[in-house]
């Protein structure tokens, strides 16, 4: 069985698939840089994302085989990253939300953009 | 059928509430907590859109989400694989990690666990960032179809995109995606010049009529390159953000002559010539974009938001330029717009259903927040024995008003809903005399305690806008600069001044430029805002009182509010930022409350240190 639904394995392949190509800067001689976008796309769906606990192996599975080792150090810390925030998740679950939601989960320092 | 859209997690997290496609209420969670751009998920100002409406979550037909989180972390691994090639991926875990995988990926349970539910739907829609930007600009417009143009930080991946409407049909068919970006790229500068990110971006703006735009050609040379249709990219060796860090490094300082600017050190002449190249660079991309989505869509209309949509200048620019007949500009642009967008898009695009198009916009002025009633006012008023004076005729009270403003009194105004977005409206605005030489600093200085550079923007009757712009048309929500006609204008050298000051800009600010100064930058121009009798009666009165006594319909409009504190909203946040600072008179409703009158204001802290300085 997947660990992962097959819409977010879709997203996982298509990302590892297109990543170098995103940051390319030179002025490779193209008219233009505006994307086109492909007809049919959806641009609303109904949210579905409930298989984060395998989140680590996830990253790993559907990567490794693609990406150099610089990456797999990436993930390997990100897979420790996950367990640890999973931890904590797994703990504040039980309490309610607080007053101010999750503002403690995503505070962003001044001198950075919040993407 | 009752759609609630909600924006979190970024930057101005905020609720909006439609009913069969007309917008019911809408406002950004900071009112509420006095956190400024709280990005908070914004459960008071779900309760409040909820209590508008006189509903519960049980009755919401569906609740949407402006920002996918899935493809934002699909763009936070990329941006991994970026920073990994040069094993500089320590910033981007620190800061980003844990907030796409620990909060952002669970806006679901987040919401459902805050509201107790998701509505009858049960599932949480979520549009794209961008889609959300065109809808909140398209679908309350008035036009029929139009072109959208959506430019910001980024949202997911894309930074600038080109869109149609066409009735309830939107889509986006050219986009620019991350890392290049416009809105980070004037951000960038706002960060070297000192400023915050984000918030600062506008203290930027304000910047750029002081300097000149030397730096204009180095910029297009060595950090953009810009294409004839307005499509660009950026060279990312200039700067930072990508390892999620500072927005730009070490060589993007050689390249200006050295380190940032200090926060809250002098602005010299390099930071105000380098806001003039920035903003010019912006101007002259928003403006290639706009004929590139006119040549695409062949409409006669232009809608925008994102948050570059609030640059007034870069606006004001592009309408004089005609290359549509009519724009209109979604007023909470920015992230916070993006609440009542998706909730647009999800009502006419999931559930199908048909626009109806009026002949004027369907914001409602942006007063969509919340009312004080009278009762309510003066159980405050009494509870706390603060004196005021109560007008039972409205005539006397609009007249009284403008003897303040002409006897050069700072009014506090708080009535009616609280104003939807970044611009105060003169619901909840300082009110002063734009003819005073001396009220620009002033206000700054003693009620505002802000920087003394930055202007403040007119209201004026929408009727006799021409008799003081150079504005042909309408600005009712303050997002298109113009200049002050010539025959009101005074002689008036900024370099010498500027020369003679050492730079300092405060004797600057103190020269008279034109027949209202207090509401004209340095190079003539002003931020509009033309009030009209359909979109807010009440102000229109107390502009057209202020005409029939002085024969002026000009008012000096600046947000309710000190530095780095949000808009306020209730009375009670009214009348503390009433007496923390040199305000003299608090309106609310049409009650008149008079400073000398009040009982001593006694606060055990300083409030100034409740408020991070933006």
């Amino acid at each position: 069985m997947s660990l992962i639904s097959e819409r977010e394995q879709v997203y996982f392949f298509n990302w590892a698939k297109t990543a170098e190509s995103h940051m390319a800067e030179e002025d490779d001689g193209k008219e233009s840089y505006f994307e086109e976008r492909k007809s049919g796309k959806t641009y609303l769906v109904e949210y579905i994302f409930d298989t984060p606990r395998n989140m680590d192996e996830m990253i790993q599975k559907l990567l490794g085989d693609h990406l150099d080792e610089n990456l797999r150090k990436v993930c390997e810390v990100a897979a420790l990253k996950e367990r640890s925030v999973r931890t904590g998740r797994e703990e504040t679950e039980k309490q309610s939300m607080t007053e101010n939601g999750s503002e403690a989960e995503c505070q962003i320092p001044e001198f950075i953009y919040n993407f | 059928m009752f759609i609630l859209g909600i924006s979190a997690l970024y930057h101005d997290s905020a609720a909006a509430l439609i009913k069969d496609g007309e917008i019911i209420a809408a406002a950004q969670e900071e009112r509420f907590t006095r956190k400024k751009h709280d990005l908070s998920v914004p459960i008071n100002a779900i309760a409040y859109c909820l209590k508008e409406a006189g509903i519960d979550v049980g009755q919401l037909d569906a609740v949407a989400f402006y920002d996918n989180p899935i493809l934002t972390m699909e763009r936070f691994l990329d941006n991994l694989v970026f920073a990994a090639k040069t094993d500089d991926t320590d910033d981007l875990m620190k800061f980003s990690y844990d907030s796409i995988f620990g909060t952002k990926l669970w806006i679901h349970k987040e919401l459902e666990q805050a509201l107790g539910g998701l509505g009858k739907l049960g599932k949480l829609l979520v549009a794209e960032h961008h889609i959300s930007h065109a809808a909140s600009a398209f679908y309350p417009s008035p036009f029929e179809d139009a072109a959208v143009i959506t430019m910001d930080g980024v949202g997911e991946w894309a930074t600038t995109t080109i869109g149609y409407g066409n009735k309830e049909d939107l889509k986006i068919l050219r986009q620019i995606n991350y890392p290049h970006s416009i809105g980070l790229l004037y951000s960038a500068f706002t960060y070297f010049c000192g400023f915050k990110v984000n918030s600062g971006d506008y203290k930027l703006m304000g910047l750029a009529p002081y300097g000149k735009p030397v730096y204009y050609d180095l910029i297009k040379e060595r950090l953009i390159n810009i294409k004839p249709d307005g499509s660009y990219r950026l060279n990312l060796e200039y700067f930072d953000y990508q390892y999620g860090r500072a927005m730009t490094n070490e060589k993007f300082a050689e390249l200006f002559g050295g380190e940032r600017r200090y926060p809250e050190s002098a602005i010299t002449k390099r930071e105000m010539d380098m806001a003039a190249s920035a903003q010019k660079v912006v101007e002259e991309v928003l403006i290639l974009t706009a004929k590139t989505a006119k040549e695409i869509t062949r409409s006669k209309n232009l809608v925008m938001a994102g948050g570059v949509a609030l640059n007034c200048v870069a606006n004001g620019k592009l309408l004089k330029e005609k290359i549509f007949d009519n724009i209109w500009i979604q007023p909470a642009a920015g992230d916070a717009g993006g609440a009542l967008g998706c909730a647009f898009y999800a009502y006419y695009q999931y559930y199908g259903k048909k626009r109806v198009i009026g002949i004027s916009d369907s914001q409602k002025g942006s007063y969509l927040g919340p009312a004080f009633s009278d009762e309510e006012i003066v159980k405050f008023l009494s509870q706390n024995e603060y004196p005021y004076e109560k007008f039972e005729s409205a005539e006397m009270f609009y007249q009284k008003i403008s003897a303040l403003l002409q006897d050069e009194k700072v009014i506090g105004l708080c009535q009616g809903r609280m104003e939807y977005g970044p611009r105060a409206l003169g619901n909840r605005s300082i009110l002063g005399n734009p003819r005073s030489e001396s009220m620009q600093s002033q206000i700054n200085l003693k009620i505002k305690y802000r920087e003394s550079f930055r202007p403040f923007a007119p209201s004026v009757l929408k009727e006799t806008v021409l008799d003081y712009f150079e504005l042909d048309g309408e600005s009712p929500y303050m997002l298109f600069c113009a200049n002050v006609q010539e025959h009101l204008r005074k002689e008036f050298s900024l370099d010498s001044l500027l020369d003679a000051s050492n730079m300092d800009m405060l004797p600057v600010v103190n020269q008279a430029r034109s027949e209202i100064p207090a509401v004209t930058h340095v190079d003539y121009s002003a931020r509009i805002q033309t009030v009209d009798e359909e979109r807010n009666p009440e102000y229109y009165r107390i502009l057209r009182q202020l005409q029939k006594d002085t024969g002026y319909a000009v008012i000096i409009n600046t947000s309710f509010n000190v530095r780095g504190e949000p808009i306020v909203c209730t009375p009670e946040d009214a009348y503390r930022c009433f007496m923390r600072t040199g305000m003299d008179v608090l309106v609310l409703n049409h009650m008149i409350l008079y400073k000398e009158q009040q009982p001593e204001f006694v606060e055990w802290e300083d409030w100034r240190k409740s408020y991070e300085l933006d």
